[in-house]
């Protein structure tokens, strides 16, 4: 039963880059709105705009033209705190990700937005922790810095520290791509835990079939725009390689 | 050899408040902070005038380090606002400071012989075990490096202080986990700038009078010290906030030590600026392609 | 990252605000360099007064020097007018003070210690009188003592060294090694320890250099020092007369006899001194003041005018030594307490 509330609604969105004198358009005329509740997969090519339209819901970049709203308040109107309530970025790279010189346990601390709340004693958030990392196998490690744990772990890591994040909004940049198999199936199911908890996530990939075969919505974008978009079991793995070969050849 | 190393441990235990101050905005703000020479002159400055004006000492003390921290908290500020470079924004300040503690002072010096002094409280302690030793002095100097070593790492292991390293060393991260970025910059720096007043504090107690030459050169000692502290000790077995305020100290007392004996082997004070550079600099070249991996705040 | 346009628009505006910034400070310095201008009263001769920093033996000097001045006639804000720079001891200020005072076209420029007097020689429109230099010649300032020049005279603080050591010899008959404290990278002090080289066989003395290069320096080698010697001198050294508490501390601590060069000092706690008379110095220098003033040019060096002897009783209890009443007589002034 999904919400049928929007949190977030772009619209003709447009975001220019110069690059040795070239101005691209990242994001041309881009529109979409994006429910409560939904898990988007957003595929397309290298430099379809999928990493930048993150950047810009997640308030660090800023648009050209265009609106983008969040919770229906325009985003050029939030400060950086008020963004961080509602929406979390998961970097493709989880050194970009998690703090490497704290410990996993001070790594979680911080952006525990419930330590706040339930005053919970040091001793009683280790227990938190301690559970929440023992389905991905982490939680021999809460003393360790974070330097230390291989870039799979760091990925859970940042995956777990999302969960702990008040925003209602996740966005995950390719979460997957540096994990081995064992680590992106439990990455994975973690991601379907966050969205059946509420979550809205938002998931960058540029694996056409996970990007129909998981999630709620499949959306692909090339050069800025949208080019494909279809909900739920509408979805045809076909029509998406089709479009996908085509951008190949092209 | 005993006469150098006692003047190297009370020098070297004063100054590590500085090089401590440098350290932790260096490698824990990201922050190469220039206001150090600043702060820790115009905290002696502030701190000699109102003693000699018959304030008493914690007044006095507590005054010198605040005026400090502000001075650290404006480079923060020129930083975060203006968005001026870290180096320019300290070298600013530092100007700024240098004219204030002239007039603050009234004269480019002052006599502080016959004013209260901490070490007195110790006097009877120097002057028994052996008469070279400062022994009171150096104790009374260790005790308060103690006592704020563990205020320090306390500090920072609360979730502020977590947030003020995490804004230092990755700001953009620290900003999606809500922290305020520039507020924690400005806020460091104040502290760490207290800390680099207090060593203004010491060494004009110590030796007798505040000079408004005393921050000249405080940079390249301050990081002189730091290298070498953060050579000598293993880094990868502590974590990283301890190892940083570990080495501050210890290299302070070791750079001090050295210094000491070279004089006293007969090296004029004078060459001594050129052979505290080199040094760093071949400390820092060995440093780089040793660990040439990822270290925090790496400049 | 991708933050390039939101951040060249703030660097736009944050450039806009330093400019105005910058602008804001331009006049305001400039103001204030205008009406520095402006308070003279019209007509009254200008006399610009530059010194390299405060310690006690230029302060004396200084002092006396109004004072000789005031005597004369030239009172400041009444019949002449005075300005005054110090620079506080950093010698990167010294060519832009000199500048500076050289712009406002003063009618003559007083140079108090030798590198205040050679970096105003050398650009100065005016003449100029330098003040306790003490190797004029060495200096470049002159070329010879005794002969005058046209647009530049002064008066030389040059301190026998050899009745210093006379002294010393007399305080304390038993020191046999002597540590100086100086900073060589100051004229008057490479002066001095050459004649200290020169004389200290003399009188029987083994000489132990403590070289500092600024005064933070003047604890810790003096600590260093007084473990080595029997007895510690200060010459007129601008470094180490700044540091001077320092160096008594260790003094006073360790019971080693400290010895300076100059009065000021010996009132500030140093055991004793054969001194160029500094208030005389300051006397004689505001004298040459007002001769060059009135027309005169050509006058010759002035020399501090005998050694006399100083000494400071307090000091010496501090430090362990006995001083016979025979010396106390021979002494111009004997200070009974120490001067903070």
């Amino acid at each position: 039963m999904m919400k049928c509330k929007k949190s977030i609604e772009i619209s003709e969105l447009t975001i220019t880059f110069s690059r040795w004198g070239q101005t691209i358009n990242a994001i041309d005329g881009l529109s979409i709105n994006i429910f409560t509740g939904d898990w988007v997969m957003i595929v397309g090519h290298n430099g379809s705009g999928k990493s930048t339209l993150l950047k810009a819901i997640s308030g660090r970049i800023k648009l050209d033209s265009g609106k983008l709203n969040l919770d229906g308040v325009g985003i050029e109107k939030l400060s950086s705190a008020q963004i961080a309530e509602r929406v979390f970025l998961v970097h493709q790279d989880p050194l970009q990700g998690t703090s490497p010189t704290l410990s996993v346990f001070d790594n979680l601390f911080i952006a525990d937005a419930a330590v706040k709340r339930t005053a919970l004693s040091r001793s009683g958030l280790f227990d938190k922790y301690h559970d929440l990392l023992k389905p991905l196998g982490l939680s021999d490690r809460l003393k360790q810095l974070a330097k230390y744990l291989s870039g799979g772990e760091r990925q859970l890591l940042a995956l777990t520290i999302a969960s702990l994040r008040p925003s209602q909004t996740i966005l995950l940049d390719e979460p997957l791509a540096a994990l081995d198999p064992s680590k992106a199936e439990i990455c994975l199911s973690l991601i379907k835990t966050l969205n059946k908890e509420g979550k809205t996530v938002i998931q960058v990939t540029h694996d056409p079939n996970l990007a129909i075969t998981e999630g709620t919505r499949t959306v692909a974008l090339r050069k800025g725009q949208v080019i494909y978009e279809a909900v739920g079991s509408k979805r045809k793995v076909d029509a998406l390689r089709k479009l996908w070969l085509q951008e190949i050849d092209v | 050899m005993l006469v150098p190393l006692d003047i190297g441990l009370v020098l070297g235990l004063i100054l590590a408040w500085v090089v401590i101050a440098l350290a932790l905005a260096f490698r824990l703000l990201d922050f190469p902070d220039l206001t150090v020479e600043g702060s820790l002159s115009l905290g002696a400055a502030v701190f000699a005038v109102l003693i000699k004006n018959g304030s008493s000492m914690p007044t006095a003390i507590t005054c010198a380090v605040l005026a400090g921290g502000v001075a650290g908290a404006l480079t923060g500020f020129i930083h975060v606002r203006f968005r001026l470079n870290k180096f320019l924004s300290g070298i600013i300040v530092v100007a700024i400071a240098y004219s204030l503690s002239l007039r603050i002072m009234g004269a480019s010096n002052i006599g502080l012989l016959q004013s209260p002094n901490i070490f007195d409280s110790v006097e009877s302690l120097n002057n028994s075990v052996l008469k070279q030793i400062h022994l009171g002095s150096i104790l009374l100097l260790a005790a308060l490096l103690l006592i704020g070593f563990i205020l320090i790492l306390s500090g920072l292991s609360t979730r502020y202080g977590l947030g003020l390293r995490v804004a230092g060393s990755n700001p953009d991260y620290a900003r999606s986990l809500g922290i305020n970025v520039p507020l924690n910059i400005v806020f460091g720096l104040f502290i760490t700038n207290c800390l680099a007043a207090f060593s203004g504090v010491l060494l004009s107690m110590n030796q007798g009078f505040t000079d408004i030459s005393m921050g000249q050169g405080i940079l390249i000692l301050a990081l002189a010290a730091m290298t070498i502290g953060e050579r000598l000790l293993p880094e990868k077995a502590i974590p990283f906030h301890i190892f940083v305020l570990c080495a501050a100290i210890f290299g302070s007392v070791v750079y001090q030590v050295l210094v000491a004996c070279a004089v006293h082997e007969g090296l004029a004070a004078t060459d001594l600026k050129l052979v505290t550079a080199v040094l760093v600099l071949l400390v820092v070249a060995f440093k780089i392609s040793r660990n040439g991996d990822f270290v925090e705040g790496d400049q | 990252m991708g933050e390039g346009i939101r951040k060249e628009r703030k660097e736009k505006n944050m450039k806009k605000r330093l400019i105005a910034l910058f602008g804001i400070a331009v006049i305001g310095v400039g103001a204030y360099f205008l009406t520095q201008g402006k308070i003279f009263p019209k007509g009254l001769k200008v006399i610009a007064v530059a010194t390299l920093m405060t310690h006690p033996i230029l302060d004396t000097v200084q002092t006396n020097m109004i004072e000789e001045l005031q005597r004369e006639g030239y009172v400041d804000g009444k019949t002449v007018r005075i300005i005054f720079r110090n620079a506080n001891g950093q010698m990167q200020v010294v060519p832009s003070i000199a500048d500076e005072l050289v712009a406002q076209n003063p009618d003559l420029i007083i140079a108090i210690t030798t590198p205040m007097a050679q970096a105003l020689k050398k650009i100065a429109r005016c003449p100029v009188v330098f003040g306790a230099v003490t190797d004029p010649v060495g200096a470049g300032l002159v070329s010879s003592l005794d002969q005058g020049e046209t647009m530049i005279t002064g008066t030389s603080d040059a301190v026998p060294y050899d009745e210093q050591l006379r002294l010393i010899r007399q305080i304390t008959p038993n020191a046999k090694r002597l540590g100086v404290l100086f900073n060589p990278g100051e004229a008057a002090s490479q002066y001095a320890i050459k004649q200290l080289r020169k004389y200290a066989p003399e009188f029987g003395f083994t000489l132990v250099e403590g070289s500092v290069s600024s005064t933070g320096d003047v604890y810790p080698v003096a600590q260093d020092l007084a473990g080595k010697v029997d007895a510690i001198l200060i010459s007129t050294d601008n470094t180490v007369a700044a540091g001077i508490a320092a160096a008594l501390k260790v003094a006073y601590k360790q019971k080693i006899p400290l010895y300076a060069c100059d009065s000021g000092s010996v009132e500030k706690g140093a055991l004793a001194a054969v001194s160029a008379g500094y208030p005389q110095v300051g006397i004689d220098t505001g004298k040459l003041a007002v001769r060059m003033l009135k027309g005169e040019r050509g006058i010759p060096t002035v020399l501090a005018k005998g050694s006399e002897i100083y000494i400071n009783k307090k000091a010496a209890e501090l430090m362990g030594t006995k001083i016979t009443d025979e010396t106390l007589k021979t002494a111009t002034k004997v200070f009974e307490t120490i001067k903070e």
